[in-house]
């Protein structure tokens, strides 16, 4: 099912939780909505869901507003954070609640259920409790109710939060598997960048209620819209400095501090000419070199086992650069450092938008 | 040496009950015991507290051969019965259900309103009762909306003594029930409430499949802690009917009995005898639906298992 959403926009009270947000989802499309909490990515979501109102704007199913259809008329399923299943129910009556709310005959929903629970592996849990499952068996039962009644959209709100770190990586494949064989249109609500970069087909950045960028994750990470969308993507968060530019011998130089200064490549000159920008340089984009233009000092050391992130210092800059564990490096050290070339990123220091789009 | 000191140590946790195992055994036990004892004997105002003897179960005898004791069991059974499905617990759900499903503030507003006649003082709650209820042609009743009907006023008390009674108590019972389902159904996760929705519940669906369930444990509790408080309450009915109109129930029977006697002579083993048959009922009650819903079952510990 294709998704519009046309200035949509939430008030409670007098604050905006989502303001004049705008965009398409294809059919059968995995897009994740990312940003911090309070961000109103989940506010979207159940708005999408029927469960808020919008107060302003329309949401389109297939070209049909839905503002005013009751949750239960929209075909749609949902997985939750803390799983939502009815305590009081087990495994079978929870995955086939959705039915018995439609009068399905109970043998169909037998075979339904049946077929479900084999696909998601909790077929022998059929008589449990929710009290009485593991979290990762709890999603895979959500996972069940929500696929059920075969909707044409599937929400998940942060879906994996509650689960251990190695359960999380093993739901995140299996999610995205289950999507694309049912081939359902999807929005995936995190705040975990990790997630939504390895699972989604778009990711939408939002940050106060406003939609900062709808992109692809590699769109994303190469050529962030914005310092929001630059430093928020990518770990560890990218450098973004204080620099200037200026022109010398026909080429464009960026000055990062007193009498330190390095050529700008062709393929990453700014369209928009401007002396005081914000320059921003991923820590993995930066090398460790013998000798070069870039003089650097050693302020702080951290090992993360198979890499240092090292903290240096440009003349009154401090840049984070991540090199790998066999250096050799130590605090007090004295290098050179330099970046590379698709690495150089410009943004507009009053609005932050990047001056290399436009 | 050791051994003793951690063997104190551990007595020590048990000195935190012991505050309140004092006022449970002060006020509750000991009282029990001793009502137990005086329903033994044979002790009025008339022996006097010197003269009295042991008389072994004769005033259990006498309850049993009394012809009178048919009559306010029946209407006891009939008054908390009704009372208790009707108000305690049939009102309290709807007003809890009502309250929040509206917008927040209307919920407190409604649910405050409807704890006026619990924090009311008895006197005054009864006498707007009897305000409502005068006799004919008084009352407000009969004069705003009897009368303009063209209707016959009446005596509401002596025409309809047992819904009186029931309305005056329920009126008051309703908000207790109401407070405890309101705050579990508040409790119940909102992820829960809106994954019945979207589940395609509607809200009828929802109360039934989804709230009511996670009421089984406070219903058990409105229940228990209600049946046992209309078994002995009897201040609103010896105010409103002084138990006329065939309104006495047992506890006020056992209160004339031993502390109101019209005669003057307050038989307080007797007394003591029907208030102990009541203190028997109500444990036998709260063992029935410790029973009935399965309150086992209920505390049971989860058995989760890693995946």
């Amino acid at each position: 099912m294709k998704i519009v959403l046309e200035h949509l926009t939430k008030k409670f009270g007098d604050v905006y939780a989502v303001k004049d947000l705008n965009f398409h989802i294809a059919d059968g499309e995995f897009v994740a909505l990312l940003g911090p909490s309070g961000c109103g990515k989940t506010t979207t979501m159940l708005m999408i869901a029927g469960i808020y109102k919008p107060t302003e704007g329309f949401i389109k199913f297939d070209g049909k507003v839905v503002n005013d259809l009751e949750p239960r008329d929209r075909n749609i399923g949902m997985v939750f954070q803390g799983y939502a299943l009815y305590p009081h129910m087990t495994v079978y009556e929870n995955i086939t609640f959705p039915l018995r709310l439609k009068k399905v005959p109970k043998a169909e929903m037998e075979t339904e259920c049946k077929n479900i629970a084999q696909l998601l592996q909790i077929d022998h849990l059929l008589n449990r409790k929710p009290g009485e499952l593991s979290g990762g068996q709890q999603q895979r039962v959500a996972l069940g109710r929500a696929l059920i009644k075969k909707p044409k959209v599937l929400l998940f709100d942060e879906p994996l939060s509650n689960l251990d770190a190695r359960l999380r990586i093993s739901m995140r494949r299996f999610i995205k598997e289950i999507q694309r064989e049912f081939g359902i249109t999807s929005i995936y609500v995190t705040h975990d960048q990790e997630e939504a970069m390895t699972m989604a087909d778009r990711i939408a950045v939002m940050k106060e209620g406003v939609l900062q960028t709808f992109t692809t994750p590699i769109e994303l990470h190469d050529e962030p819209e914005n310092i929001f969308v630059a430093h928020f993507i990518g770990n560890p968060p990218m450098n973004i400095i204080d620099a200037e530019l200026f022109e010398d011998k026909g080429g464009l130089y960026l000055c990062l501090s007193e009498g330190v200064s390095v050529e700008v490549p062709e393929i990453r000159k700014p369209r928009v000419k401007k002396r005081d920008v914000k320059f921003g340089i991923r820590p993995y984009d930066v090398k460790i070199t013998e000798d070069g233009k870039i003089p650097a000092k050693v302020a702080f050391v951290e090992f993360f086992g198979k890499e240092l992130l090292i903290l240096c210092k440009v003349g009154d800059k401090e840049i984070q650069v991540l090199v790998p564990a066999e250096l050799d490096i130590k605090e007090g050290d004295s290098l050179f450092i330099e970046f590379k070339e698709s690495g150089f990123h410009f943004f507009d220091p009053d609005t932050g938008v990047s001056l290399l789009k436009g | 040496m050791g051994g003793l000191v951690n063997r104190l140590r551990a007595m020590l946790k048990l000195h935190f009950i012991v505050p309140f195992l004092f006022l449970v055994v002060v006020f509750y036990f000991i009282p029990v015991i001793i009502t137990f004892l005086i329903s033994l004997t044979n002790m009025s105002s008339y022996t006097g507290f010197s003269n009295w003897h042991w008389v072994e179960f004769k005033n259990y005898e006498f309850i049993f051969k009394n012809p009178e004791t048919a009559q306010h069991f029946w209407i006891t059974a009939k008054y908390v019965v009704c009372t208790l499905i009707f108000f305690n617990v049939g009102l309290a759900f709807i007003l809890a259900i009502a309250t929040t499903h509206i917008p927040r503030k209307w919920g407190y507003f409604f649910r405050s309103l409807w704890l006026l006649p619990r924090i009311t003082p008895v006197v005054v709650y009864i006498m707007m009762w009897q305000f409502l209820v005068a006799d004919a042609p008084y009352g407000v009743i009969n004069q705003l909306f009897i009368k303009p009907l063209g209707l016959q006023p009446q005596n509401w008390l002596a025409v309809v003594p047992f819904l009186m009674i029931v309305l005056v108590n329920g009126f008051v019972g309703a908000s207790f029930g109401m407070i405890i389902f309101t705050s579990a159904i508040e409790s119940i996760p909102k992820d829960i409430m809106n994954a019945a929705l979207i589940d395609g519940a509607t809200i009828f669906q929802r109360i039934r499949y989804v709230i009511a369930p996670y009421l089984k444990w406070p219903l058990l509790f409105v229940l228990t802690y209600q049946t046992l408080s209309l078994l002995t309450s009897f201040e609103q009915i010896l105010i409103l009917t002084n138990g006329e109109f065939g309104t006495e129930v047992w506890a006020l029977w056992a209160y004339h009995k031993a502390l109101s006697n019209y005669w003057g002579n307050f038989q307080w083993g007797f007394g003591m005898a029907l208030s102990a048959v009541l203190v028997i009922v109500g444990v036998l009650f709260s063992v029935i639906y410790m029973r009935f819903f399965k309150f086992k079952e209920l505390v049971k510990r989860p058995k989760i298992e890693t995946l």
